[in-house]
């Protein structure tokens, strides 16, 4: 039997749908003349139509349909007629009672049943099975509707009779029409009705499951395909059956039996005759689709009581190529939702329980010691549930080792869910899973190594689940796991999943459909021991030892990566993300934290570099210094915290400290070391940096050894190096030798950085402190270039002329104790050599002036408060006036030397300003005789330089200082020689502008 | 016109990130560009270490972006990011100036500065620069202050990043506690007093300038809450 073509069919269905139209329509007519036998013909006429076997199931259905409709209004006809013969029998039965009130309805059955019972026989006599059933149907079902029908008679004819039709389509829709004219009819109120009901729509889903799967065994072997689609089309025919089911019993409330449970009824009755069948049909789609509906429509609570034997009995014994994991998705997805509707239900309860306190007490003892507070609200066991899934995941295990890696690994994915939203705590089931997973499906050979991108997402969804990564520590074969897979870029992936965890970068959850429990503000979690480190750590030894710069530059060369340079350019390749990488390892090295106790902080740190971090040198450059910074932070605060209770505690022996504090200083020292050691080509600035803040810290905590120790380490990494790296760092561009803040070589930049942070020492004597600035100023003095030279020394001259105290009340510098000792033995020694006296006078007169100055601009200073602490500032803060004019004038011979005249003119006013500075902080040798000398220097150097050019370029700026100045000119000294006498007048303006104002710069004449 | 100053990040050298609520304050609408439409300028003083994101985040605030370089930026790597950000080679300066109405305002990051953070030393920056506002950094400590004529802005850490200077020296004279101690035993309470006495209060400033004049906000971050103060300064 072949079906016709395509355009064939369409013109029969064409026929069909006409000829139904037309014979309803007829049929209507004969009913609204109450012509019923004429119109059960017509009827009968169309219903044939359903005999054709020519139409594809669409077709068919649409055929349906149509006569569906006619058939409706057939039955409300026969409804209303029935109904109105009812109407009549009351009325004259009524006066019937009326005339005669002693007979009461005794003939009132018999009277009104026989018009549609009669008619359900009549139609029988019908030629064609297929219009009988059908007109059998419409009338049985019409007849049920009234109230005295013999219901479960009918019923039980009706599906008996439906056995005739055993062609497959034509059965289904039979038996469909069966079912949807029953729906609301179906009788359920005494326990009887209940049962005969559900046996009768068990039988009617066994029978269309039947012909369902007959269907696929139909027609010519090559059709098999298409039959399996038209198949597909018609599922929901079947499954309707199963609603039914549900819906019945969901109805049905036991009526009065109090032994009655839904969920009992279910297992034994229900359960095992729809699975059984599942099974038997032996069908590929029917099984799948089925278990889908089995689990869909019957409610949850079914499905708990049911698991073990849904999953050990009827799973594994499917059709051997039906996707296991599609069907323990489905479920599972199922008790997800369940879970979170519980889960929210509980909250509201909890938030009405709230109002009274004594329920919520005594509820609360009542819960067993569960970890999640919620968890009390469900009476589903984890454990027990985990147990059930996991014992059919290892029969499946064995019985299928034919089972494709993709199955394990979405069946165990979603047994991680499972576990993870029920009790995200319990870590005994996750582990179990990992621990299979590890032993049993990752292998090294080759096969499995082209699995592991499945294997990712079972590492995945717990970081992004845990509320906090820690929750990992509790799952010790999570990294055998993780270990196992040898693609390092999954490991890296996985890593970087736990890094942004750990820092709270959030990734687009489109991999985990179950959303985590939210938290409002995210908050960093500390790593307080060396076992939460190792935790932590452990997985990011793989992005630690990570070198990618061997491949790039073939990459680079490729242009297949942007790539950022480093190491001046000399060979050196990373990657943006690279860096990035590095950036997160830092911000977890600031996790590495633990607030109360910072020894152990200090130890940790150590024991995280000697572990972790020192395993690439290459890399180290990058995290070192977050390290470094952060121990040496820590030791500031060690330090500080030691000195404090020296203080309030003369008495204690605290040396215990003090080793420890010089140990730490110690271990410190080598890691720079181990930097340098490694980093020193191009990256001894940097190094630089870090030892000199080793060595403030050494000796702001009065450890004076080390720091000079410290300094000359610095002195060291720039004999060494910085030096001679004048050529290096030429991504500066052009420096202007002009610009006295633009920068300059890095040697010039490195004696600026160590000045400044022996400005600031306090604690060295005097013979080593001075030792230390006269190796400074010594360095400078011999930079190669004339501007470099120049502007460190007269910085260096700073050296020699402390502004600020710094230190705490009360303490004395000894770099100061000393001087003052001398001073006085000097004093003694010599008996008042006049220049003596008159520098002390001098002294004693500058410092009356600068209390004036003092208290004249309360804002510009924060140290100096009140008058009197000029006087101490004179002993406490370390000045050598004799030393900062010797400095001067070496920067001015240098400045003098220049070739070029506008780069010494610059260098003038610059050493000017600087006198300046040093006269207002009352350095008696730079006194207003000294500045005037300064200032006639600079103006006849003026003088000397102007041309008529120069003149000319001069004046024209001074006309275009309004407009902003366009500088048309390009000649460049011209413009040089322009910005030189801009700042000179600046300059002798602010002079001007102090001897106002101030009271400052007595005798300097402008 | 508003021109936002900050600097001292140190990500992730010596912080982890500026504090949440700033970053909700200084960009309302992170997903736009700009993401900030009432900030004009934005004026970075350095030290952001190596932070791609940050350097984006700040960037993107504003049509217009400037950078100095901080005393442990390392000014290779800064540039080319920067580069890829911005699609603009320019090289990062140490100092710059802009030019706002009447008011000149220079600013770097004053790691270069000898003496570093002496006024005199910053005022003589301001003469050479020929600045009406100087704006400098490198202390983590938030200050402004009117001297010789000239506006002198410190905006501060935005992070809180720790320094090594000298903390700062509180006058109180400390109590004699004369109770028995172990040594080598941690006194939480002279720790949290350390602890304290050092940190650095996360901040940054917001420059409103207008003709000759110049208000300043400066935002702190302290307790978990955001404070601002407002100081003008009037070029004379």
């Amino acid at each position: 039997m072949t079906l016709p073509s395509i355009s064939e069919q369409k013109a029969i269905l064409q026929g069909c749908l006409n000829n139904i139209n037309h014979q309803s329509n007829l049929m209507k007519q004969c009913l609204n003349e109450n012509n019923l036998l004429q119109g059960l013909k017509h009827c009968s006429n169309f219903l044939n139509e359903l005999r054709t076997n020519q139409l594809s199931p669409k077709q068919y259905y649409e055929m349906y349909i149509l006569i569906f409709d006619s058939l409706e209004s057939l039955s409300n006809h026969l409804l209303t007629s029935h109904n109105s013969k009812v109407q009549k029998l009351k009325k004259r039965q009524q006066q019937q009672q009326q005339k005669e009130p002693g007979s009461v309805n005794t003939s009132f059955d018999n009277t009104t049943s026989p018009f549609l019972s009669d008619l359900y026989e009549l139609v029988q006599y019908s030629g064609n099975i297929i219009p009988r059933l059908y007109m059998m149907i419409v009338i049985g079902t019409t007849y049920m509707a009234t109230s005295e029908a013999p219901t479960k008679e009918i019923m039980k004819d009706m599906i008996e009779m439906c056995h005739g039709v055993q062609h497959p389509i034509r059965g289904l829709f039979l038996r469909y029409y069966l079912s949807q004219r029953t729906k609301h009819l179906l009788p359920f109120s005494n326990s009887i009705d209940f049962n005969e009901t559900i046996e009768f729509l068990i039988a009617n889903f066994i029978e269309m499951n039947k012909l369902w799967v007959r269907l696929q065994h139909q027609g010519h072997s090559s059709e098999r395909e298409l039959r399996y689609r038209e198949r597909k089309e018609l599922k929901i025919l079947v499954g309707s059956n199963l609603v039914r089911l549900s819906q019945i019993i969901d109805d049905y409330k036991g009526n009065k039996d109090e032994n009655y449970s839904s969920i009992v009824f279910y297992k034994t009755k229900i359960f095992p005759t729809i699975t059984e069948q599942i099974i038997q049909c032996r069908d590929h789609l029917a099984q799948s689709y089925l278990i889908d509906v089995l689990i869909q429509i019957f409610p949850d609570d079914f499905h708990f009581a049911t698991l073990e034997n849904l999953l050990n009995n009827v799973f594994i014994n499917l059709h051997p190529l039906l996707k296991k994991s599609e069907l323990i998705s489905t479920l599972i997805d199922r008790f997800i939702t369940y879970n979170k509707f519980q889960s929210d239900l509980a909250t509201e309860v909890d938030e009405k329980l709230a109002v009274t306190d004594d329920i919520k007490e005594s509820k609360e003892t009542q819960s067993h010691e569960q970890v999640e507070g919620e968890a009390e609200h469900f009476n589903v066991d984890v454990d027990e549930l985990f147990t059930i899934f996991w014992n059919f995941y290892l029969r499946l295990y064995e019985s299928d080792p034919e089972l494709p890696m993709e199955e394990h690994s979405t069946i165990l994915q979603f047994y991680i869910k499972l576990s993870l939203v029920y009790d995200p705590k319990n870590f005994r089931n996750l582990d179990t899973i990992y621990k299979f997973a590890t032993e049993n499906l990752i292998t090294s050979d080759k096969e499995s190594s082209d699995n592991e991108e499945l294997w990712l997402q079972l590492l995945v969804v717990p970081i992004r689940y845990f509320k906090s990564v820690k929750d990992l520590f509790n799952l010790p074969f999570f990294h055998e796991f993780y270990l196992k897979l040898t693609n390092k870029s999954y490991q890296k992936q996985i890593s970087l999943e736990i890094i942004n965890k750990f820092l709270g970068i959030s990734t687009n959850d489109e991999l985990l459909d179950i959303s985590p429990p939210t938290t409002d503000e995210f908050e960093y979690e500390y790593l307080t021991t060396t076992d939460e480190i190792d935790g932590i750590f452990k997985y990011l030894l793989v992005l630690i030892k990570d070198s990618q710069q061997q491949q790039l530059n073939t990459a680079k060369n490729l242009g297949i990566i942007k790539t950022i340079k480093v190491n001046n350019g000399d060979n050196g390749l990373i990657t943006q993300e690279f860096l990035d990488i590095q950036e997160k390892f830092c911000k977890i090295i600031h996790l590495i934290e633990n607030p109360v106790d910072p020894f152990k902080n200090l130890s940790n740190l150590m024991y995280a570099r000697r572990k972790y971090l020192n395993k690439n040198s290459q890399n180290i450059i990058y995290t070192y210094p977050t390290l470094i910074n952060k121990i040496l932070y820590k030791l500031k605060i060690i330090g500080y915290m030691s000195l404090k209770l020296k203080k309030r505690n003369p008495k204690v022996d605290y040396s215990n400290q003090d080793l420890l504090i010089t140990t730490n200083f110690k271990n410190v020292s080598i890691i720079i070391d181990e930097l340098y050691q490694h980093h020193q080509q191009y990256s001894s600035d940097l190094i630089l940096k870090l030892y000199l803040n080793a060595a403030t810290i050494a000796d702001q905590l009065k450890q004076e050894s080390l720091a000079y120790e410290l300094f000359n380490q610095c002195f060291i990494v720039y004999e060494e190096n910085l030096i001679l790296s004048s050529h290096q760092y030429n991504y500066y561009h052009h420096i202007n030798p002009h610009d006295s803040l633009g920068g300059g070589s890095l040697p010039y930049q490195s004696i600026l950085l160590i000045g400044n942070k022996l400005i600031n020492s306090r604690y060295f004597n005097k013979e080593n402190y001075e030792s230390l600035i006269t190796k400074l100023t010594l360095y400078g003095s011999k930079l190669l270039k004339k501007q470099d030279q120049c502007r460190s020394v007269y910085y260096c001259a700073h050296l020699w002329w402390w502004c600020e105290n710094l230190l705490p009340p009360g303490e004395k510098s000894p770099t100061v104790n000393e001087v003052k000792a001398e001073e006085v033995s000097e004093a003694k020694t010599e008996k008042q050599p006049e220049e003596k006296v008159e520098t002390s006078e001098d002294k004693t007169d500058e410092a009356q002036n600068a209390d004036k100055q003092d208290d004249a601009e309360p804002e510009e200073d924060v140290d100096v408060e009140a008058g009197e602490e000029v006087e101490e500032d004179e002993e406490s803060l370390y000045r050598d006036d004799k030393r900062v004019l010797e400095c001067l004038q070496k920067a001015l011979r240098v400045a003098d030397s220049c070739m070029d005249p506008y780069l010494s003119l610059k260098l003038f006013i610059e050493i000017l300003n600087r006198c300046l500075i040093f006269n207002v902080y009352g350095n008696a040798l730079i006194d207003s005789r000294y500045i005037n000398g300064l200032i006639d220097l600079i103006t006849t150097n003026i003088d000397n330089l102007k041309t008529d050019d120069n003149e000319a370029a001069f004046n024209i700026d001074i006309n275009d200082a309004a407009n902003n100045g366009v500088e048309e000119d390009t000649d460049k000294e011209a413009k040089l020689f322009r910005q030189s006498r801009n700042l000179f007048d600046r300059t002798l303006s602010y002079i001007r502008d102090q001897q106002i104002n101030e009271n400052r710069f007595e005798g300097i004449i402008v | 016109m508003l021109t936002l100053a900050i600097g001292d990040l140190y990500i992730p050298e010596r912080s982890v990130d500026i504090p949440s609520k700033f970053r909700k304050l200084l960009s309302p609408n992170p997903n736009s560009i700009p993401s900030n439409n009432k900030i004009s300028e934005v004026i970075c003083l350095g030290n952001i270490i190596n932070s791609n994101d940050i350097l984006k985040f700040l960037y993107n605030l504003s049509n217009s972006f400037h950078l100095v370089k901080g005393e442990f930026d390392d000014s290779q790597i800064l540039s080319q990011q920067l580069l890829a950000i911005s699609n603009k080679d320019k090289p990062i300066p140490l100092h710059n100036v802009i030019v706002h109405d009447n008011l000149r305002i220079g600013f770097t990051n004053g790691y270069q500065i000898v003496p570093k953070n002496d006024p005199l030393a910053l005022s003589n920056v301001a003469r050479e620069l020929d600045v009406d506002i100087l704006i400098w950094g490198g202390t983590h400590k938030v200050e402004a202050y009117t001297l010789d004529g000239r506006f002198f802005i410190n905006p501060g850490s935005a992070t809180g990043a720790y320094t090594f200077d000298w903390p700062e020296q509180d006058d109180a004279q400390d109590i004699e506690d004369e109770s028995d101690l172990l040594t080598n035993s941690i006194d939480v309470e002279v720790l949290n007093e350390v602890i304290e006495s050092d940190a650095i209060i996360p901040s940054f400033c917001l420059l409103d300038t207008q003709g000759s004049t110049c208000t300043l906000y400066i935002y702190t971050y302290l307790g978990g809450e955001v404070k601002v103060d407002k100081v003008t300064y009037t070029k004379e």
